[in-house]
């Protein structure tokens, strides 16, 4: 045994002794201390990547990824990192609510983005109340942040209130107040038409007939027997991609649209204006947002590149590798929710699950600017019912092209709400 | 088989009852909390592809149609606790009612057609089931749906919260095992062995002088009834129900889960449920574009190679290895 | 009123002459070999798909004419081979599962190659005859036609022909069939490719007309159904009799009350013909 020399060795001791001392304390401690800072915020993105709205779900889902990867390059959020889980959800309720129960206590998501299904996302109210998880929905059935919906449930996009509310003030001064409602047998396709008839009624619109069709409805052209091209100015389509062609292109047939507009509730995604024909130039959409780079406001062009270059969107609002129709209209919205949730943390000082009353709080009556974050434009969340007012877009088909008709600002499709969730505990 | 052989396989498959009624009892405390909420599922989705089993496995006829009665099931028990009086009981005995009296109804009609007719009608009806429930909004919600608040379930004197999903676990886990026990007993009883025996010659069956027709719809309604019953432990798992469950796509996968686990079992619909359940959610995540395809590929296998599902097949070995080994039996 | 009424009927009558078309391969189908093909309708959306391609790439939807056809009774003989024959004889449920089993399979392979998409093919015959104070396609009137002289081929083939004739005598009696000579298994074969082919060509026919898109098949499947059951399994003429009431009776049904309840009168003509007659209006008992 080697006896420590005094003197010097003792201090050489000592020294390492503290030190040796301090690392080890240190190193015990030290995972306790990061374990606490880094663990990561999950974000579970609920998307339809199958069935009939598989197309919105995809683009739906790039987006959230782009925008995460942002979010960590920046540093994540207060320091922390964000995972993102996806399920499929398929376009169908049962499924929707499975993959939601297996990214809240599966994956141990803290919040939720939804898809573009108005179903799944009403039926996902009752259960991300039930786990205290924030829900962003992504629908746009009105009843989604009305009766439908409760204080856990956020939706960063329009509804189609909005909507129609858009349409009819920018088609209104073009054409005459007679309308025919004809739409799908489901909530939305009826949402479509009883919101149209909410805005124009009180200003002279006189409805010639209304009807819904079963879902599945290949030939329109037994309703379409109905309908005098002299008596009628607007046809209202409650129907939105396949079913909104099929109807303008047999409405064309028929010999219907040398006069007469027909309005489709939705931008029909996924859809190349061309496969329209002849038939586009009378069918008019209500947009959630900016189909083409041209149609974005000077203002908020660099936004929507830096988005549309991180999702691979090109100016024209296809896909930048396959050319394929994208759905620019829809698809920043998971992009912005994404951001909806850093706001709200960031504000909140949320640091897990107990905090998201404060985080609910938070966001209620949040105004963001326009930004990389929110490239869509400036927007406010009103506090009663969760619902965003940002501004609407108007398009029409001309020539193979989706055309811009004007943009409604959010103050003119301002509405009463008829919940407070403010009132629901948390 | 000899009598002594029968008491032995009986023994063994008694084991493995309680074996797998002891699993399903611990199962809550021990599972994951998602495993724990697809197994409920899986009770659920069992004991509707039953429903199935007892119409088309036992008495051979195939309903197509199964997912009306889900959709009755799961309405009856809305509209009970939603505008009736809030009570789980009486949303499960509403669920069953509105179920069984549209299967009388139904079965009346269809019960007197035979196979092929039998089947195109029980879609056809399925059909307009779903086209009047998109249709009816203001009575069902149409895709939107209903939701609802759980009331407490009351149990005479104790009240416990739904809450907590290990409760509404062990009212799903008993209400399918009641209604398992009812199933069982009826194919047990002369009534029950009648119905089979139309399903084996039905022809036959009218000359030894049963009421063929009588005893097809009291399979029918029972079928009905087991299926509405599933129904309405869907609401009662998610507190919300929608038109959608009308949809022919969910009767598809009553005859999918039987047919896989082993039509004529009565447990094959739960193993069926549960095996494929399970694949589509694991596969899914992953393998989203192919999964439908291996789905069609596994019913033509199943169906061509291996047609009495994975249970029958089975049971089948077993019954012949028995006969194999008897004493003065085959070598 | 007057005039709706006709419009609904001359509707009726095309759409029912289309649907005939895809209806008869249904129910030779079934009348030769008890086969309920559930996949029906995925056939009648790969007769569309085909007639796309035929446009975009082959530079005319007109090939699709006799394109479809050919493609569907190529694959409905791959079908065949594969699976069919095999069940044969056993009970019905095997059959169904089967098609259904193949239902799944040929929709998603649609949805991997084809798309998601719906497309549209322009139609074909871009004049309107001035009708009762509209206009009315001439393509859908150039349907009706030609779904008619098919028709009307088909029942000629099947009386005057050998294999008309085996696949009569096939259904008849298949044992007395078999100990004549008659080539019984390829009469099957051939029965299954002449349905699928039916099926493909109502596919390429009214693909012009809706859109082409990969769930297409499944409101027509049940039409047809409904169509088969009603004319009783197994009878040609009796599907196109069946076909042509059903879609009058729905088109002036919409006349007067809604979209839904017009579809669900049509159901229930079904179901009202059956209980009077349950084997069908032509139906053998």
């Amino acid at each position: 045994m080697v006896k420590p020399k005094m003197g010097t060795t003792r201090r050489q001791f000592i020294k390492t002794g503290i030190l040796g001392a301090g690392a080890l304390s240190i190193g015990l401690g030290f995972p306790a201390i990061v374990r606490g800072k880094t663990a990561p915020i999950r974000i579970g993105g609920l998307m339809d990547m199958t069935g009939g709205l598989w197309a919105f779900g995809t683009w739906g889902h790039r987006s959230i990824e782009a925008a995460v990867k942002r979010v960590n390059a920046a540093g994540g959020i207060g320091g922390r990192e964000v995972t993102y889980v996806m399920e499929d959800s398929a376009t169908n309720v049962q499924t929707g609510l499975r993959k939601l129960r297996k990214l809240i206590e599966q994956d141990g998501c803290d919040f939720i983005i939804g898809p573009c299904n108005s179903g799944v996302n009403t039926a996902s109210a009752p259960v991300v109340e039930q786990f205290t998880t924030p829900h962003f929905a992504w629908g746009t059935a009105l009843s989604i942040t009305q009766d439908k919906g409760n204080r856990f449930v956020f939706r960063g996009i329009n509804n189609i209130r909005h909507g129609m509310v858009a349409l009819a003030k920018i088609m209104g001064s073009e054409l005459g107040k007679r309308y025919y409602c004809l739409g799908a047998d489901y909530e939305w396709g009826r949402s479509v038409i009883s919101e149209f008839r909410r805005v124009i009624d009180p200003v002279g619109g006189k409805m010639v007939g209304e009807e819904y069709s079963p879902v599945g409805t290949e030939d329109f052209v037994p309703y379409l027997n109905k309908i005098k091209a002299d008596d009628v100015d607007i046809l209202v389509g409650g129907y939105f991609t396949g079913d909104i062609l099929k109807l303008a292109r047999q409405a064309y047939e028929k010999g219907l649209l040398k006069k007469m507009q027909i309005i489709g509730g939705a931008m029909p995604t996924g859809i190349a204006p061309k496969e329209f024909g002849p038939a586009g130039n009378a069918v008019w959409f209500t947009s959630y947002g900016p189909q083409r780079m041209a149609d974005v406001p000077d203002a908020l062009k660099p936004f929507n590149k830096v988005y549309r270059d991180a999702i691979g969107l090109d100016a024209e609002g296809k896909d930048a590798k396959t050319g394929e129709e994208g759905s620019p209209s829809y698809s920043w919205t998971p992009w912005e929710h994404v951001f909806w949730i850093k706001r709200g943390i960031e504000k909140s000082g949320w640091k897990g699950k107990d905090d998201v009353g404060k985080f609910i709080q938070a966001l209620e009556g949040m105004k963001v600017e326009a930004g990389d974050d929110f490239p869509q434009g400036p927007k406010a969340m009103r506090a009663q019912d969760h619902q965003v007012f940002t501004d609407q877009y108007v398009y029409k088909i001309q020539d193979n092209q989706y055309q811009l008709k004007g943009i409604v600002p959010a103050k003119d499709m301002d509405y009463p709400s008829e919940v407070d969730y403010t009132k629901q505990k948390v | 088989m000899s009598a002594e052989a029968q008491t032995h396989s009986s023994r063994i498959g008694w084991l493995v009852v309680l074996g797998v009624g002891i699993c399903l009892l611990v199962a809550p405390h021990v599972l994951d909390r998602y495993p724990r909420y697809i197994l409920t599922e899986v009770i659920i989705w069992g004991l509707f592809a039953l429903g199935f089993d007892i119409i088309f496995g036992k008495t051979g006829l195939l309903n197509f149609g199964m997912s009306s009665f889900f959709g009755v099931g799961a309405y009856g028990f809305v509209y009970a606790v939603k505008y009736v009086y809030p009570s789980v009981w009486l949303g499960i005995l509403s669920g069953m009612m509105f179920a069984m009296v549209f299967s009388i109804v139904v079965g009346w009609i269809v019960t007197r057609f035979s196979s092929h007719y039998f089947v195109v009608f029980t879609i056809v009806i399925s059909m307009i089931l779903f086209f009047l429930a998109m249709n009816l909004r203001t009575i069902t919600g149409a895709d939107e749906g209903i939701n609802i608040r759980l009331p407490d379930l009351q149990i005479i004197a104790w009240q416990f919260s739904l809450r907590s999903p290990i409760t509404k676990y062990y009212l799903i886990l008993g209400v399918a095992a009641a209604a398992f026990l009812v199933v069982w007993l009826f194919f047990d009883s002369p009534i029950g062995r009648a119905v089979v025996a139309i399903r084996e010659n039905e022809a036959r069956a009218q000359m030894i002088g049963y009421n063929t027709a009588y005893l097809k719809l009291v399979a029918y309604t029972l079928s009905g009834t087991v299926a509405g019953l599933a129904g309405a432990m869907y609401p009662l798992l998610n507190s919300t129900t929608s038109a959608e469950l009308f949809f022919w796509i969910l009767s598809g996968k009553a005859v999918l889960w039987t047919v896989v686990g082993g039509a004529g079992t009565l447990w094959g619909p739960f193993l069926g449920a549960a095996l494929l359940v399970t694949a589509e959610d694991a596969f899914s995540s992953w393998l989203v574009d192919f999964y439908p395809i291996l789905v069609g590929v596994l019913l033509i296998a199943i169906i061509l190679l291996a047609p009495k599902g994975v249970l029958g097949t089975l049971f089948q070995i077993i019954a012949e290895r028995r006969e194999s080994t008897e004493p003065g039996g085959r070598s | 009123m007057a005039e709706l009424i006709i419009s609904q009927v001359v509707n009726g009558l095309v759409w029912g002459l289309i649907l005939a078309l895809i209806s008869i391969g249904l129910t030779l189908i079934y009348g030769q070999l008890e086969i309920v093909n559930v996949a029906h309708g995925a056939l009648y959306t790969v007769g569309a798909v085909v007639a796309y391609y035929a446009f975009s790439t082959f530079g005319g939807w007109v090939f699709a004419l006799v394109l479809s056809p050919l493609a569907l009774a190529l694959l409905g003989l791959v079908i065949y081979l594969t699976t069919i024959r095999f069940a044969l004889g056993k009970p019905p449920i095997v059959t169904v599962i089967i098609t259904y089993g193949i239902l799944f399979i040929l929709e998603q392979t649609v949805f991997l190659t084809y798309g998601g998409v719906p497309r549209s093919i322009p139609t074909p015959i871009p004049y309107n005859i001035p009708f009762i104070g509209g206009d009315y396609p001439v393509y859908r009137i150039f349907c009706a036609v030609f779904s008619g002289l098919v028709i009307f081929c088909l029942m000629a083939f099947l009386k005057w022909t050998r294999y008309g004739l085996w696949t009569r005598a096939t259904k008849q009696d298949y044992e007395t069939a078999m100990n004549m000579g008659i080539p019984v298994r390829r009469v099957y074969a051939f029965v299954f490719c002449l349905g699928s082919a039916l099926a493909g060509l109502g596919g390429a026919l009214a693909a012009p007309i809706s859109s082409v898109t990969f769930t297409m098949g499944h409101s027509i499947i049940i039409d047809a159904f409904i169509v088969v059951i009603m004319a009783g399994f197994g009878s040609v003429i009796g599907t196109l009799v069946a076909s042509l009431v059903i879609e009058v009776v729905i088109g002036v049904s919409a006349a007067f009350v809604n979209p839904v309840m017009a579809k669900v009168i049509g159901m229930a003509i079904m179901v009202v013909v059956l209980f009077i007659r349950p084997e069908g209006l032509f139906g053998e008992k």
